[in-house]
């Protein structure tokens, strides 16, 4: 879920200082800096403090329904709830310094590594225009299909965690699809996310499908609403008790 | 490894319709198997003979059930568990119906009786309470000789025969005799038992729907959920019927917890328990160790290798940890105590469980039955292969008929001495 979530919203389209490509194709950086413009621009950027996303998710195959609600907000807080029938809550959360999973099924636990560099990148709010904070070098490596369509392929190695690959839409800039392999309790996963169906929201495009495979499995996210400046509760982003009581043992 | 039963005719001409469905199912089924399974090579298994040999029996089925064996068959040339068709049937069980006003419950139910075979003799282990078979009188320890006049011990014998050597000898043999005390609810069976005066008695029971909850997830056709949590003499004491419902079985474990942080020990009972969600192991596993960064095992799909991870609670149970088994604990449950087991955390004490440890999940199929495939292998955190040699107990400890009439259960006794002892 977590994999389907960060290809969400405004952290899409980080992405990284990029070094000489191929002769042929254009740099990493021009790609992404025109990304964001093709997602409505910096300036619109600038203009929002939070964010409040709602929406559905399916397990294909195994009719597995759920309904998510995302609260992102300046500078550097998200807090993303899924509700699953037969399972229960799952809430991911970044307050700027911990990473964390509340989950009905395994409990309480603190990220780090990998898990945490992805979700302080998803955490940063606007991450999209400011995506040269987070990765060190980008690089394009190609041109390749995506759905039929001819997209850069862009190798992105951020300063924390596993390098991804993202891959933006030759025609109209938007990033369409994610590859990972992160590393995490479980081992060593590679996640495939697909981004689509790109609405406007404000002043903003936004994909309101992303289908993420990971581990046999595809999980698919709609999302319903997006909702800026919004009223959030203060406490929204507070650490859970569960969550505080592992910090402290952990500091013990 | 759940067990299903088939509660519909499925007995009806195909019509065309139906025809081109399970066609259709057929070929899902085979291709998943092809695509999926972690061993691309099914072990040798010529797979594309087996299509093209039971694919012209597929096309002359004549009804849902003739369709429905003939991919069981396709399936039990795996010779694996976890693979399976469930009767599309079960899906509309449970659908309540308004009759009078009142929300009466359909489908598949029992009259509250749990059965092991030991030794060849099907014995009441359990009663439900406020069941029939409660109200009847009926106590543990107690035999099944006949279900509806038919005497029970030649389909035993069959099974024994079939099933020699297997580590999933216990749970068919109970199945077989579950099975055949469930029936729709509202109907009767009639049981004859030899009771604790070795005399023969007769009792026609009523059927009433199984024990617990409702439980629904994904394409799994509807279960019935319970759990028991409970204080033994200052050791805590957990017990549930299937790995489901994970909201209502964690918030029963932070309950006992709460109530247990002085408790000399702790007993979780998965005797009879067939498994359920694979990272509830894991969830559970977490109350009672603070070892961070450790795993109960490990599954191998086809894309490689995913860790079973136990994130330690904030404040674990670290006192003596008891884990009940029998040959009935299957799947999740033998990833739990395996896991433990080899993390040394736990104790495990009665029979060796099922040896039914695939990790699968259930689609439903286009002609409205359920598929249900493993999609990986799964080795405990130890190196052992679960499935096909189960979790053998650090302790066996059998049932025996004559402590069941006396009302002892030796295998909670054990484990009840062992915490005594300081878990040494």
């Amino acid at each position: 879920m977590r994999g389907s979530l960060r290809i969400t919203g405004l952290a899409l389209c980080a992405a990284a200082l990029p070094l000489l490509a191929a002769d042929s194709l254009p740099k990493a950086e021009t790609i992404m800096d025109k990304s964001v413009e093709a997602m409505g621009g910096k300036a619109a950027y600038e203009k929002l403090h939070n964010m409040v996303i709602t929406g559905s998710m399916e397990l294909k195959g195994m009719n597995i329904k759920g309904s998510m609600t995302s609260y992102h907000s300046a500078p550097d807080k998200m807090l993303v709830e899924v509700e699953i029938q037969g399972i229960g809550t799952i809430r991911d959360g970044w307050d700027g310094k911990v990473a964390w999973e509340l989950s009905a099924l395994q409990g309480p636990r603190i990220k780090d590594g990998d898990e945490r560099a992805v979700a302080e990148r998803e955490g940063d709010f606007n991450g999209a225009v400011h995506w040269r904070d987070h990765f060190k070098e980008v690089v394009t490596q190609g041109i390749e299909k995506v759905d039929g369509k001819d997209c850069y392929k862009i190798l992105m190695t951020p300063k924390e965690g596993s390098p991804e690959t993202q891959y933006f839409d030759k025609e109209t800039n938007l990033p369409v699809k994610v590859e990972m392999t992160l590393k995490g309790p479980m081992g060593e996963i590679h996640t495939e996310g697909t981004l689509g169906d790109y609405r406007k929201e404000g002043d903003l495009l936004i994909p309101h499908k992303t289908v993420q495979k990971a581990a046999g499995q595809e999980i698919t996210v709609m999302f319903d609403t997006v909702k800026f400046n919004v009223d959030i509760p203060k406490d929204k982003f507070d650490l859970p008790d569960e969550i505080q009581a592992l910090l402290k043992k952990k500091a013990q | 490894m759940l067990a299903w039963t088939c509660v519909g005719a499925g007995k009806t001409t195909l019509t065309e319709e139906q025809r081109r469905l399970t066609a259709e199912s057929f070929e899902y089924v085979w291709t998943t198997v092809r695509d999926k399974h972690w061993d691309p090579k099914l072990g040798g298994l010529d797979w594309q003979k087996v299509h093209d040999e039971l694919r012209p029996a597929l096309d002359k089925a004549t009804t849902m059930d003739e369709a429905r064996q003939v991919m069981s068959r396709m399936l039990e040339r795996l010779k694996q568990t976890h693979f399976g068709i469930i009767p599309g049937d079960v899906y509309v069980e449970m659908k309540g119906s308004d009759r009078g006003g009142e929300k009466e419950e359909t489908g598949t139910g029992g009259p509250g009786i749990q059965v092991r075979v030991i030794d060849g003799h099907a014995l009441v282990t359990d009663i439900t309470p406020d069941s029939p078979a409660a109200a009847a009188g009926i106590r543990p320890g107690w035999e099944i000789v006949r279900i509806d006049g038919k005497p029970i011990d030649k389909p035993l014998r069959v099974i024994e025969k079939e099933e020699a050597g297997s580590t999933l000898l216990g749970l068919s043999l109970t199945a077989s005799v579950s099975a055949r005390l469930s029936g729709d609810i509202g109907t009767p069976v009639k049981v004859e038992f030899r009771d604790g005066a070795d005399k023969r008695v007769e009792r026609t029971l009523d059927r009433v729907k199984p024990r617990g909850a409702v439980a629904h997830l994904g394409s799994l056709p509807p279960l019935h959920f319970w759990v028991e949590e409970r204080k033994i003499a200052n050791v805590g004491y957990l017990r549930f019927n299937m790995f489901f419902e994970p909201d209502a079985l964690m918030k029963a474990v932070t309950t006992v917890m709460k109530d247990c942080a002085e408790c000399r020990g702790f007993v979780v009972d998965l005797r009879g328990n067939p498994g359920g969600i694979g990272a509830l192991a894991s969830g559970l596993a977490g109350w009672f160790t603070d070892r961070g960064g450790t795993q109960l095992g490990t599954m191998y799909l086809r894309t490689g290798p995913i860790h079973f991870p136990v994130f330690a609670r904030p404040a674990p149970f670290h006192g003596p940890l008891a884990i009940l088994v029998d040959s009935c604990s299957a799947s999740t449950s033998e990833i739990f105590a395996g896991g433990m087991q080899d993390l040394k955390r736990a104790r495990i004490f009665g029979t060796r469980t099922a040896g039914a440890a695939l990790p699968s999940m259930i689609e439903r199929l286009p002609d409205g039955d359920g598929f249900q495939y493993a999609f990986a292998n799964y080795i405990s955190e130890g190196g052992k292969v679960l499935e096909g040699s189960g979790v053998t107990p650090d302790e066996e400890v059998k049932l025996a008929r004559r402590d069941l009439l006396d009302g002892k259960d030796r295998v909670l006794e054990r484990a009840l001495q062992w915490i005594d002892a300081g878990g040494k």
